[in-house]
């Protein structure tokens, strides 16, 4: 009897616990995330910066700026012309040259301003809490682009290719601050390439809310005129049985 | 003292009248619901690549390895991180050498580190990836402390040039899942750098350290 019960309870067991997967499964089989709207919507974007050319040997840059970035759609914006002055503090090189191995340094080009434009790309877009008490809404992009830097005395223009990821913590539909990080490029024509890393903390102040990709007036009014409910009252007829009577009458 | 009365009588009638109730509503704090983390670290290994672009002479590209407990949600200690780089010489570098006979020893810098550092994680989200994925992300502040190696010609001239380092640092973490998760991390150190050799003097040396870092996190209390 006991030989009998032991292969029953197994297969019981194997059978229950089959029946479990099956239910884990079915629970598993759909899996359903929940992306709320965008509660700001960006359109006209003026950005005020400070910022920090850390890279060159012989001096940092510290620079001021401004930007205007026209939001296209909330994925891709256009920062259409940027402008950073940049203020050089010598790291003391030229005299550590002079005082070890007295060698004197050649003039190094400085950068005065950098004049850009760049694509942005935005695709992560979500929210922080903060000490898991306050909500902050933040955005994560990609800047691409490029435009021409300005050296001081003889150095003149050279173009720069530049990308970078930025972050911005939007604190209404009117202020965010952002933070971001510019890889540069910048080609010498007498051979060779400069990279520079341009990083910059902003606050940005956002006009309008209504973008030139958006629908015009006309489009609009015309999708306002079509019957709005008209798909819901045919999946679910009962839903407004009034709107349903009136529908059976004019038919 | 009847003025006062008055006031107080006014205050109880207001208080009571009809419209009492709305303006209460009216004035109800915003209402925020947020939900638990989902991921939850414990104990965090860390592999990173990186560089240390500052130097003048010699440029890093290194290598780190971290053992971080995290002590809450919001604090964790990273007990130890050990840094080695590969050191490429600048242009720089190589004309000094080739054109001043200036002896490559001469530079030494920035070879290893070995640091700890207190972090905090303030700030912890969701993010949608072209309003579709849901990704969880956190960021990160640091002080770092430790000490830093120079690249000498010998292991005891390495031991005798030791550089007390202080630092700050910011970091960003994407999740992957419950285990692993990416890190870009951005340290400075200032590190304080005796005279060793005869032409050399006291110096304050700036040192960035950027790496991007694959994270473990093992022996979960939830697993």
């Amino acid at each position: 009897m006991r030989r009998a019960a032991l292969p029953l309870c197994l297969a019981g067991v194997l059978l229950a616990s089959g029946a479990a997967r099956a239910d884990e499964d079915e629970l598993e089989a759909g899996r359903v995330i929940a992306v709320q709207d965008r509660p700001f919507r960006l359109a006209h974007e003026f950005t005020v910066s400070a910022g920090v050319l850390p890279m060159d040997a012989f001096y940092t840059g510290l620079s001021l700026g401004g930007s205007y970035t026209l939001h296209l759609t909330d994925l891709v914006s256009w920062e259409a012309i940027a402008f950073h002055y940049s203020a050089s503090v010598d790291k003391g090189l030229s005299d550590q040259l002079l005082e070890r191995w007295s060698v004197e340094d050649t003039d190094e080009p400085v950068i005065q301003y950098l004049v850009s434009s760049h694509a942005i790309f935005t695709p992560f877009y979500g929210k922080l809490t903060l000490l898991n008490n306050s909500i902050v809404n933040v955005s994560t992009y990609l800047s691409v682009g490029g435009g021409a830097i300005r050296y001081q005395g003889e150095g003149g223009f050279r173009p720069h290719f530049s990308i970078g990821p930025g972050l911005r913590f939007l604190f209404g539909q009117v202020v965010s601050a952002r933070l971001d990080a510019r890889n540069m490029i910048s080609p010498d024509f007498l051979g060779g390439a400069d990279y520079i890393l341009h990083v910059t903390a902003s606050v940005s102040f956002n006009f309008g809310s209504s973008r030139p990709t958006d629908l015009g007036d006309d489009e609009l009014e015309e999708a306002d005129l079509a019957d709005p409910f008209g798909d819901l009252d045919e999946l679910y007829p009962l839903s407004d049985p009034e709107r349903g009577k009136k529908r059976e009458g004019e038919q | 003292m009847t003025a006062k009365r008055t006031a107080l009588a006014l205050v109880a009638l207001l208080g009571s009248a009809p419209w009492a109730p709305a303006l209460a509503a009216g004035s109800e704090p915003e209402r925020t619901a947020i939900q638990e983390r989902k991921f939850q670290l414990f104990h965090e290994l860390k592999i990173s690549a990186g560089a240390m672009p500052l130097n003048a002479f010699q440029k890093g590209w290194s290598l780190s390895l971290s053992y971080t407990h995290h002590l809450n949600d919001y604090l964790s200690w990273e007990i130890l991180q050990v840094t080695g780089a590969l050191l490429t010489s600048t242009n720089l570098r190589d004309s000094l050498i080739d054109q001043f006979a200036v002896p490559p020893e001469d530079f030494a810098a920035p070879r290893f580190m070995l640091t700890t550092g207190l972090e905090v994680n303030p700030l912890y989200g969701k993010q949608a990836f072209l309003n579709d994925e849901v990704s969880h992300h956190a960021l990160i502040g640091g002080v770092y402390g430790g000490i830093v190696l120079g690249d000498r010609a010998s292991v005891a001239d390495m031991l005798t040039d030791l550089r007390p380092a202080v630092g700050l640092g910011v970091g960003y973490r994407l999740f992957l899942d419950e285990t692993y998760s990416a890190r870009l991390d951005i340290r400075d150190f200032l590190s304080f750098r005796r005279a060793i050799r005869e032409n050399e003097s006291f110096q304050v040396e700036n040192v960035l350290l950027m790496t991007l870092s694959l994270s473990f996190n093992l022996w979960r209390d939830d697993a």
